[in-house]
């Protein structure tokens, strides 16, 4: 094996291991291509250490702190994909979540100029609208200062386009903030400040690591690093593993009460959603639980469909359940949504003929009931 | 209503007239039509003809002279294989953004409506009017301001046409393929961005402390700021915020989202008859929408006249530029344009061309 020296130091592959791909890296850290089943087999123990220390992490909520090495770090990061992949679904959505996370962090830090070059990297079009001398790119002047008379400013330094934007926001479109009716749409291009535009490119980074995953499929786990494997298995949260057998049957049917074929489109595409351990927004979250709580689920079963979502906290989620069904804090039980409100919230998939979901599923098991008795 | 038809005698003199409209003209298609699914609906039966698909216009102007289609269409979307029966087999390409304005979907228009006495019952038609018309213009116009100026199109890449009966399509024709490929959600937040549902004022003016005068939104800025921006009347109102609310639904634009959501649509065909009305279906720029007029030029039946007995009485009835005084079943003469338009909307027999 022949280690090339040429290649450029770029801190950047620490940080935001993905903009290259796992293959391309080798090809230029080794020569030519090599795989990386030889390389968990040849490859420096470290690698695979960091790999498990890294998916370790995601699953359970702590906080990776990487090594200064780009090779440790880009191949720990793409083993750990590998690793996580191999663990399933949830323990998937968990790591990407996490290290999707972790570089909006990294990218809230980074300059304007780093930024452009992460999201040009996966074919990403944005652009740096500022300058060394003036950052702030588009100025919206918002008001002025009664006090000074200045100028109120409000800076927009990038813009990406229209269909680049509605392609990375698809699964923020819940939250207002992130519809398009309430961005600075201009001459084909959304414009957006710092944060936003380090959290479009989380949701973009997500969508990457899902898709390379594929190329991983091969990897296989063998002899040492199959024994790793199971050990980390053993180590995911034990709701996690049955979570589909503890959830599913007690929706069906609990005492005739709860059908799942009863829940208007909305609803059960919420359900698909979480199911396919998606995070879900906060109007999101709020529907589903109230819907639950109104068609008589009990909080415990409610807080176990949740546990599908990669950032799942009992406690917390315990917690507002039993808020939004009234036995904590105001003692009100909160009313579900209407039809209009969903529309509005962007979560209305199907025009059902009804005002609110819950009349919905009251007709729909009339009509199942009709049926049984015939 | 549909199950209604007037005489054989009616239905083939108007048969004639389209036979005769589609061997002199040519239709317009776009340049990648050879990649479209194409539809029609003849006066012979109900259904359509789906999945048609053409390797050159000589075989679609053929096609189209041996059917004589009432209605003839072509799909928003691109295909592998336009001609297969199944979605599935067809292979999706891309489709084009479209946009629909439906004169009748407009609130503050009332089309006019007109009972038919028919074979013993009574049948309700409505016609549309010119001033629901001139409000659909009004609304196409804005739309072309939202789609120019803050989606970047220009008007090159914009086909907008009138129907040749109640509305305006908009196709985008766009430079940028990235927007073919848009999801169904993805072309929902178009809509609701056009229709403001879900606008939150607090994005359009941020929450900022008191000490601070709030400036008015410029036209030159993005967004809802823009289009609200356009409304500006009364600087001087006191509550700022509360005053710019009261604009939105001003600056709404109201299309029929189903359109726009559908990635598989049927367009009309530009330059073919709309069997409704046995109008045109003609192509508008910026300057000819402007001028649009709901007018006997729609109709390329003006040269002739005809005998009709209509089904109904018209009593002042405003249609392509004539106003009619019609009595039911007492026969008339009128110019083809507006016998064919009566006819197909089964308001009258024609009795003879003239």
């Amino acid at each position: 094996m022949r280690m090339v020296n040429s290649i450029p130091k770029l801190p950047l592959y620490v940080k935001y291991p993905f903009i290259t791909s796992f293959n391309e890296y080798l090809k230029r850290l080794y020569g030519g291509h090599v795989s990386i089943t030889y390389l968990l087999e040849h490859g420096r123990q470290e690698y695979v250490e960091r790999a498990v220390v890294r998916v370790r992490s995601a699953l359970k909520n702590l906080k990776y702190i990487p090594t200064g090495s780009e090779d440790v770090e880009l191949s720990a990061f793409y083993i750990g994909l590998a690793l996580a992949s191999a663990l399933g679904g949830w323990c998937l959505r968990k790591y990407v979540d996490t290290e999707a996370k972790r570089s909006y962090e990294y990218l809230l830090g980074d300059s304007e100029e780093v930024i452009v070059r992460v999201a040009n990297a996966f074919g990403i079009h944005l652009e740096f609208l500022g300058s060394p001398q003036d950052v702030c790119g588009e100025r919206v002047v918002i008001g002025y200062d009664t006090t000074t008379s200045k100028p109120v400013v409000y800076c927009l330094q990038f813009r990406t386009p229209v269909t680049t934007y509605l392609t990375g926001i698809s699964k923020l479109t819940t939250e207002p903030k992130w519809k398009l009716v309430n961005q600075y749409v201009k001459g084909g291009y959304i414009y957006l400040g710092k944060k936003e535009v380090s959290r479009l490119l989380q949701e973009f980074i997500k969508y990457r690591l899902l898709s390379s995953v594929s190329d991983l499929s091969n990897v296989k786990f063998e002899g040492k690093i199959g024994d790793i494997v199971d050990r980390l298995r053993e180590e995911i949260p034990a709701q996690k593993v049955g979570v589909d057998k503890l959830y599913e049957p007690a929706l069906k049917v609990v005492a005739g009460r709860v059908v799942e074929e009863a829940h208007p489109p909305c609803i059960k595409n919420i359900i698909e959603g979480i199911r396919r351990n998606e995070n879900l927004t906060h109007h999101q979250r709020f529907a589903l639980a109230v819907y639950l709580i109104n068609i008589g689920v009990d909080v415990e079963q409610i807080v176990d469909l949740f546990r599908y979502a990669p950032d799942f906290n009992e406690r917390m989620t315990k917690y507002q359940v039993e808020h939004l069904a009234g036995l904590r804090g105001s003692k009100r039980k909160y009313s579900m949504y209407n039809c209009d409100k969903m529309k509005s919230l962007g979560m209305c998939v199907a025009e059902c003929n009804v005002k609110n979901p819950l009349i919905y599923y009251k007709r729909i098991l009339e009509k199942l009931n009709r049926e049984v008795n015939c | 209503m549909s199950h209604l038809e007037l005489s054989s005698k009616t239905k083939n003199i108007v048969k004639e007239f389209f036979r005769d409209y589609y061997s002199k003209v040519d239709v317009k298609v776009p340049d990648d039509f050879v990649m479209r699914e194409f539809a029609f609906q003849t006066f012979d039966s109900e259904s359509y003809i789906r999945h048609k698909s053409f390797s050159s216009l000589s075989l679609l102007k053929e096609y189209m002279i041996s059917i004589i289609p009432k209605h003839s269409y072509f799909s928003s979307a691109l295909y592998q294989n336009p001609g297969a029966d199944s979605m599935d087999e067809k292979g999706w390409i891309g489709s084009n953004l479209i946009f629909d304005i439906d004169a009748d979907e407009i609130r503050g228009c009332s089309p006019v409506k007109v009972s038919a006495y028919i074979n013993g019952e009574y049948h309700d038609v409505e016609l549309i009017n010119d001033e629901c018309l001139e409000l659909a213009k009004e609304r196409e116009v804005e739309l072309l301001d939202i789609l120019v100026n803050d989606f970047g199109f220009t008007y090159d890449e914009l086909e907008v046409q009138f129907s040749g009966n109640r509305g305006f399509h908009t196709m985008v024709r766009p430079k940028d393929a990235a927007w073919l490929t848009l999801s169904s959600s993805a072309r929902k937040e178009i809509i609701d961005y056009l229709k403001g549902m879900g606008l939150d004022i607090r994005y359009v003016i941020p929450d900022i402390k008191k000490k601070v005068k709030l400036s008015l939104p410029k036209p030159s800025e993005g967004g809802w700021r823009r289009r609200i921006s356009k409304k500006l009347t009364d600087v001087s109102n006191e509550d700022l915020i509360e005053y710019l609310k009261s604009l939105i639904p001003k600056c709404v634009v109201e299309v029929d989202e189903k359109v726009t959501m559908d990635l598989s649509r049927l367009v009309r065909v530009q330059g073919s008859l709309n069997g409704k009305t046995g109008l045109k279906v003609v192509r508008l720029d910026s300057r000819s929408l402007h001028n649009f007029k709901f007018e006997e030029e729609l109709s390329p039946f003006t040269d002739r006249t005809a005998i009709v007995l209509p089904t109904a009485d018209m009593r002042k009835v405003k249609l392509l530029g004539y106003e009619l005084e019609l009595t039911g079943y007492m026969s008339f003469r009128v110019p083809a344009s507006i016998a064919i338009y009566l006819a197909l909307n089964k308001l009258a027999y024609i009795m003879k061309v003239i």
